[in-house]
């Protein structure tokens, strides 16, 4: 029987071909450049922080040592961490399916795919920040090994909420109410935190940092009897949500009403591509899973923008009015096509249905719009926001953002399933997409900024408004340019669909 | 009419289609007949421009199908799942693809009574989505949909898949039927040398991507010479070198 270490091995090396034959790969060794330089601009700046934290930590708390204020911080890391995964790492899946009728232990796969998921590089990413931090802080007290024992316990950490997010992300793709257990979790951590009187969990967090840099063993054995347990933890959902899909136990449920939306009868066939567009949101689990994941996001920025002084410097406020305004868009538009993979040899043996399409996708978007100007409504009222930049990130969302995200009609190539399992291969999105994806949410602030120093807000805003308002008024004419650069590709862009539709 | 000319598709060093000049005309009901990889479903999917050929040309009528798009308004096709919106019920997307050729809700509705044996009350009226019916009914789905708009070129590949021996045979009758009656060209692609040779008045031999043989099949004789074809010497395959 193959060995646990020798099954890891090949299934990392069936990755790696996966990623090499990956229908996406031209676009993504392009990508994969400009990530890579992305990644190394991020690394520049979390060691950038690591060095910067030591000086600010001690001027502001000059009775305490620095690393005293960042173990005492460390859920805020954790916290950080856990959002980062959601727009990094993919679902986590478990391609089962090729190894159930081999002979090795059902078991002995689940795990290994979970020991590679702990294996990920992308555990190690905090390091930038850590190893300026540890050796500029620690190491004049506790030497080399102190440095390393802080920084085999973070990263000790980092793989205990890395389990911790495999668990949400597999109990959220089974019923999305789930984001409420990490909600409440930081929640309840965070409140615990903040309560000066007793701060016990401040406290605890700085005993248990202060544990890593002096080997203490029980701190250890604690942190690996955590993960562990979160493993296991991990191994048992993942089982179980892996043998129903397999034996396929679900139901048929019939619909209870078909909704006809008749409105949209008056639309021509434009009408009927969006009445498609809002069932393929509304039935499919994985638009709707994003679309309510998207909706809650919205809604707790919105809240803390309206509600605390968390976003009110500048960027921020900016930042988190255009994400959301742009979020719901980001995450239906950047799948233009990919979605549509499942059935488009039959919408292209149609006359320019993919023209019409395009249009219906825009359209729903636009009054899909609707309803963060709607949440947003609450910080106007509390004057934490004008009306001019509300209406300004809105234009800039249905023109800009919407005009970029959808450019990814004509390359994506991948069908995505739009009811993923667990068992499903890995269709993640793509280096390509991330890199539009963050085009759309941070090209925006990144324009916005500048524009407030060189003018007044009001000016600002309005050229804003103005570069939305183009954009948008002009959408016949760049969504039928993005129609024609995607009929010269067709055929490529058919092919990469047709190998990747998802086995069911 | 339908005619291929020079057409040449290859995946790597493997010649999937490799066709001089061929030419259907219209109103014939022509089977394909070949062993996997033949190269059919590849010869439906560039004769309906879903793949590009490396040399040569497709054309319906005088339009060069990879030109033009105007040929899809008279084409109606089914040839995988890939041609169904899977979570649409049944009539929402017959609907649909009436919508898509201009046709009113009730003309859908009238275009659909016809098929009521075909579907045989497991299809319509389920209140469930294409998604969770059999892979029978599926097949059933696509190809009522290909014909919904009375095309004058109907492609199906391996329209006897799936289908129940009642469905099976009424399959055979409607594409006769629809045949007669509309004049229309029908391309059938099947495994299936019984059923091809009952419905096909012509039927092509497709092997390694070159039509080898043109049977005509007006008289019903060319199952015989397809079955001496495809048989295989069982003694002189099995017997121990």
């Amino acid at each position: 029987m193959a060995s646990i270490f020798h099954l890891i091995g090949e299934l990392r090396r069936l990755r790696k071909i996966a990623g090499k034959r990956h229908p996406m790969y031209e676009q993504n060794r392009f990508a994969k450049y400009l990530i890579g330089f992305s990644l190394a601009l991020g690394a520049v700046y979390l060691i950038m922080f690591g060095v910067l934290f030591i000086g600010l930590f001690r001027e502001i708390f000059p009775s305490m040592e620095p690393y005293h204020i960042l173990n005492k911080g460390m859920l805020y890391l954790l916290m950080a961490d856990f959002l980062m995964r959601f727009t990094i790492s993919k679902l986590p899946v478990q391609e089962i399916k090729p190894f159930v009728l081999l002979p090795i232990g059902k078991n002995r796969v689940l795990r290994s795919y979970l020991i590679l998921n702990g294996l990920s590089g992308y555990n190690l990413i905090w390091m930038f920040m850590l190893v300026p931090f540890g050796f500029g802080t620690i190491f004049r007290y506790f030497g080399l090994m102190g440095v390393l024992g802080f920084l085999v316990g973070y990263w000790l950490l980092m793989l205990l909420n890395n389990y911790w997010y495999v668990l949400c992300r597999t109990l959220m793709n089974q019923n999305i109410l789930y984001v409420l257990v990490p909600i409440v979790v930081y929640a309840s951590l965070l409140v615990g935190l903040l309560v000066p009187e007793t701060n016990y969990i401040g406290n605890l967090c700085m005993e248990l940092g202060e544990g890593f840099f002096q080997w203490e063993w029980p701190v250890y054995l604690g942190l690996i009897v955590a993960i562990g347990g979160m493993f296991e933890l991990c191994h048992i959902v993942q089982k179980r949500v892996v043998y129903k899909e397999l034996s396929k136990t679900e139901v048929v449920k019939k619909l209870k009403k078909v909704a006809e939306y008749k409105f949209l009868d008056r639309f021509g066939e434009v009408g009927e591509y969006m009445r498609l567009e809002i069932k393929l949101l509304t039935r499919n689990k994985v638009p709707r899973t994003q679309f309510f994941m998207g909706l809650s996001i919205m809604l707790m920025f919105s809240a803390a923008l309206a509600f605390t002084d968390v976003y009110d410097g500048t960027f921020m406020r900016y930042f988190v009015t255009v994400y959301n305004f742009s979020v719901l868009g980001v995450l239906v538009l950047s799948q233009t096509m990919s979605y549509e993979g499942n059935y488009l040899d039959g919408l292209m043996s149609r006359k320019e249905s993919i023209l019409n399409l395009l249009r219906a996708k825009y359209y729903v978007q636009c009054i899909l719009l609707l309803l963060p100007l709607a949440i947003m409504i609450i910080p106007i009222v509390k004057d934490k926001l004008t009306l001019l930049s509300a209406l300004a990130c809105f234009f800039l969302a249905s023109g800009f953002t919407f005009w970029i995200l959808m450019q990814l009609a004509v390359y994506n190539k991948l069908t995505l399933n739009l009811n993923t399992k667990v068992t499903g291969k890995n269709s993640g999105g793509t280096f390509f997409q991330s890199m539009i994806i963050m085009a759309g949410f941070f090209g925006p602030v990144i324009v916005i900024r500048p524009l407030i120093a060189l003018f007044n807000e009001t000016t600002a805003l309005l050229i804003i408004l103005g570069i939305g308002l183009a954009f948008t008024l002009t959408h016949p004419l760049w969504l039928r340019n993005i129609y024609q650069r995607f009929m010269k590709r067709r055929y490529e862009n058919m092919e990469g669909f047709r190998s990747s539709i998802m086995n069911n | 009419m339908l005619t291929i000319s020079n057409l040449t598709k290859r995946f790597g060093e493997k010649v999937a289609v490799n066709i001089t000049d061929y030419t259907i005309a219209q109103g014939t009901l022509l089977g394909l007949v070949g062993n996997n990889g033949a190269g059919k479903t590849t010869l439906f999917r560039l004769i309906l421009d879903l793949l590009q050929a490396d040399e040569g040309k497709v054309y319906m009528d005088d339009i060069d199908v990879s030109k033009s798009e105007e040929w899809k308004r008279h084409t109606g096709a089914f040839i995988d799942d890939s041609f169904l919106i899977d979570y649409l019920t049944p009539e929402e997307y017959f609907y649909f693809l009436g919508r898509a050729y201009g046709l009113k809700k009730e003309e859908v509705d009238a275009r659909l009574a016809p098929f009521a044996r075909f579907m045989s009350s497991e299809v319509l009226g389920q209140k469930k989505l294409i998604r969770d019916f059999s892979r029978g009914n599926k097949q059933k789905i696509g190809i009522i949909g290909a014909m919904l708009h009375h095309p004058s070129l109907l492609i199906l590949d391996e329209p006897f898949n799936f289908l129940d021996p009642s469905s099976q045979s009424i399959i055979k009758h409607l594409l006769a039927e629809y045949n007669r009656e509309t004049g229309a060209t029908i391309l059938v692609s099947s495994h299936n040398l019984n059923h091809t040779s009952d419905v096909c008045k012509r039927i092509a031999l497709l092997e390694n991507g070159v039509i080898i043989r043109d049977i005509d099949n007006a008289a019903h004789t060319a199952e015989q010479e397809l079955e001496d074809y495809f048989s295989v010497d069982f003694q002189e395959e099995t017997s121990p070198q």
